[in-house]
């Protein structure tokens, strides 16, 4: 292995963020903190993005891993045992300055620490504590602080970092225990549930302390969040869907992140991806989870046993209302919002919209335009004040025909060879080849 | 038609709303309008509004006393905006205060204001501010500070709408131990903190072009990382220049360093 000592600051930072990008989690989210006037910086509910990078993704905390050295052995990591590269490390003092530095200039929202695990998940675990101890007490950091747990790790070093941090996350990598232990041998479902069952518990009755003593320092504020590799195994997207569904109503995570699978390692055993990372894929499975948090719906109602995958050609919602037209034209004047959230065009934002102005006077067309909802779509499915904007037809024929002339096709549908437009397809065209 | 010509600051919008009431023309046949008129209308009384500042801040506590802070300050951002959707916004803020004074006075709550957006001074209203809040959100991370000889932290903005006492507020917070500048070039106003000080606006701050041209030793070298931390943190097969450009739209870029 070839192990770079003081080499300089500029290239380990190269080195250990250009090792840590495959983690999409870049949210600064979840927690609103006001600086106390002793120290350096504050936190918003909302998150702020820093930049953009050329890839469109939000650069929002300063991304790196602690070291990316690693005893385990997974095979869709750039950091696996096996990988001949560089390996370097940071040393406490360097990650604090950095971080101070680039925060002071409002590069970042704050740190985010990840790490190769070295020796062993405690002594690593016990390093990323160090640091945030540092960061946090002698420099009096108060912006957001986003770390890894490390699978492995003791319950009482995690519970030390918790109380530190702002968000901390375990990532799941792989949605079934097959494919996990398939991929990554090191890792199993155990030692990745467990931390995650202990945080939520931790935030809990954190929560309850703080009610009694307010001083209390609080634990993990912004809750925790996971990840998932998309399109490395067989998985579908209806196995996907539960598995998130199930991990934010048992385990209250804040987000399920979705990572599509780039091939750095050319291992045998994970499939090429010739035409790119499966992005539209990552997209529809984001579209889907927002459905889940924001507009009460469930996986299984989304997808099935025998529709496994999310249709390419419309997003999970215009597909849902599509199969339940028996639901539709909608009143906007009388629906309640849960309704509402329902029509494809209506989002969170003018469904309460909606609501709050029709108590004060007479909707219209424009009305509704100005609120921000998107009438191309949703005038399929509404009426208002028992019209419709203009005659249209209920049927999924000639909706389907109209919205699909308004959306710009996704580019993955661009080389397919003409033929009839079918509704139900899948994702077939990612159909992956794998080496063997 | 009476029209109230005031200075294009909140203070001249207020003493001009305490004008109109001391007027007692019926409130629809009045205007108010704070920017540099154009074209003068036929038939109109055109009343010149001096501020006042005494008279402005009743306005402001009588507003402060019937408004949830929600709405206050969505009807003071509004003011903010400058684009083109901000067309005659003082008029209808004037409008939209003396609906909510009507409101007060017949003792209904105010609460739900804001949600009547099928009026159009509230429609509007809604639109500037959230233009308003929404460029700030932007400024809170694209501002970038530079570390100046002296240890000051300097910023230039070039933004849409006159938003540096939203921005002076967020980073009052968030740095107090920090001496900062932040200089909005067009509009040529600073706002300048001091640890343990009170922040204050400047206009027409007529800094020494060299001295905030000097950055310290330090300053280099960490935008450096920071420009190869950026380039680092790409996925190389995910590039989308056109959803970066949607995200971070080209007239920020030059006021950042990574982009530039």
């Amino acid at each position: 292995m070839n192990i770079m000592k003081n080499t300089d600051l500029m290239k380990k930072l190269d080195i250990l963020s250009d090792a840590a990008k495959y983690d999409v989690a870049c949210t600064s989210s979840g927690v609103t903190r006001r600086n106390d006037g002793t120290g350096l910086g504050n936190c918003h509910s909302s998150g702020i993005c820093h930049t953009f990078s050329a890839d469109g993704r939000c650069v929002s905390l300063l991304k790196i891993l602690f070291t990316n050295e690693c005893i385990f052995n997974c095979s869709y990591c750039i950091n696996r045992r096996d990988n001949d590269i560089v390996r370097t490390s940071f040393t406490p003092d360097e990650v604090c300055s950095l971080t101070m530095q680039f925060y002071r200039r409002n590069y970042i929202e704050g740190l985010f620490l990840s790490s190769g695990i070295l020796i062993s998940p405690n002594y690593t675990m016990d390093l990323i504590y160090q640091t945030l101890y540092k960061l946090r007490k002698e420099n009096n950091f108060q912006g957001y602080i986003h770390v890894k747990a490390i699978p492995g790790a003791d319950p009482d070093i995690i519970e030390k970092v918790g109380f530190l941090s702002d968000r901390m996350s375990i990532n799941l990598e792989l949605p079934t225990r097959k494919s996990l232990s398939a991929l990554a041998p090191n890792k199993n479902r155990r030692t990745i549930l467990s931390p995650m069952r202990q945080i939520q518990n931790g935030i809990s009755s954190n929560k309850n302390e703080l009610m009694v003593r307010r001083e209390h320092h609080k634990f993990v504020p912004a809750g925790q969040s996971t990840q998932m590799i998309i399109g490395a195994t067989n998985d579908n997207d209806y196995q996907i869907l539960s598995v998130s569904e199930k991990l934010y109503q048992n385990f209250n995570l804040k987000r399920v992140f979705y990572s599509a699978f780039v091939n750095v390692n050319m291992d045998s055993r994970l499939p090429m991806t010739s035409g790119g990372p499966p992005l539209l894929r990552e997209h529809r499975l984001y579209q889907a989870d927002w459905l889940l948090r924001f507009y009460h719906f469930s996986a299984d109602e989304l997808l099935s046993e025998d529709r496994p995958n999310f249709n390419i050609f419309l997003d999970p919602k215009c597909d849902w209302a599509i199969r339940h037209l028996e639901y539709y034209p909608v009143e906007v004047s009388t629906a309640d919002y849960n309704t509402l959230l329902r029509v494809p065009g209506i989002g969170v934002n003018s469904a309460r919209r909606i609501v709050g102005a029709r108590k004060q006077g007479r909707l219209s067309y424009s009305s509704l335009k100005k609120m921000g909802v998107v009438l191309k779509r949703a005038l399929f499915f509404i009426t208002c004040n028992g019209r419709q904007m203009y005659p249209t037809k209920l049927e999924e024929d000639y909706i389907v025909r109209n919205l699909l002339s308004d959306i710009p096709s996704p580019k993955e549908t661009k080389n397919m060879s003409y033929r009839q437009l079918s509704l139900f397809d899948d994702f077939n065209i990612d159909k992956v080849q794998v080496l063997n | 038609m009476n029209i109230y010509i005031c200075e294009n600051t909140l203070d001249g919008l207020f003493s001009s709303i305490f004008q109109a009431y001391e007027d007692r023309h019926p409130h629809e046949d009045n205007k108010v309008i704070s920017t540099p008129i154009n074209n003068y209308e036929l038939f109109a009384n055109y009343i010149p509004v001096l501020t006042n500042a005494e008279y402005a801040q009743r306005v402001n506590r009588k507003l402060l006393n019937i408004l949830d802070c929600t709405t206050y300050y969505q009807l003071c951002s509004a003011f903010l905006c400058e684009s083109t959707i901000a067309f005659e916004i003082s008029n209808s803020i004037y409008h939209t205060v003396v609906r909510c004074i009507d409101m007060a006075k017949s003792k209904t709550s105010t609460k739900n204001l804001m949600k009547d957006l099928t009026n159009p001074y509230i429609s509007q209203i809604f639109k500037c501010s959230k233009r308003v809040m929404r460029e700030a959100d932007h400024l809170y991370g694209f501002t970038r500070f530079k570390e100046l000889q002296n240890g000051i932290l300097f910023a230039r903005i070039h933004p849409e709408n006159n938003l540096i006492t939203i921005l002076m507020d967020h980073f009052d917070n968030r740095f107090p131990l920090e001496s900062f500048i932040i200089y909005d070039e067009p509009r040529d106003i600073a706002a300048l903190h001091h640890p343990h000080c009170s922040s204050i606006l400047l206009k027409h701050p007529s800094f020494d072009d060299e001295a905030i041209c000097k950055y310290s030793e330090d300053e280099n070298r960490f935008s450096q990382l920071w420009i190869s931390f950026f380039n680092s943190i790409t996925i190389e097969s995910r590039t989308n220049p056109h959803l970066q450009q949607q995200m971070i739209p080209k007239r920020f870029w030059k006021d950042t360093i990574e982009l530039t």
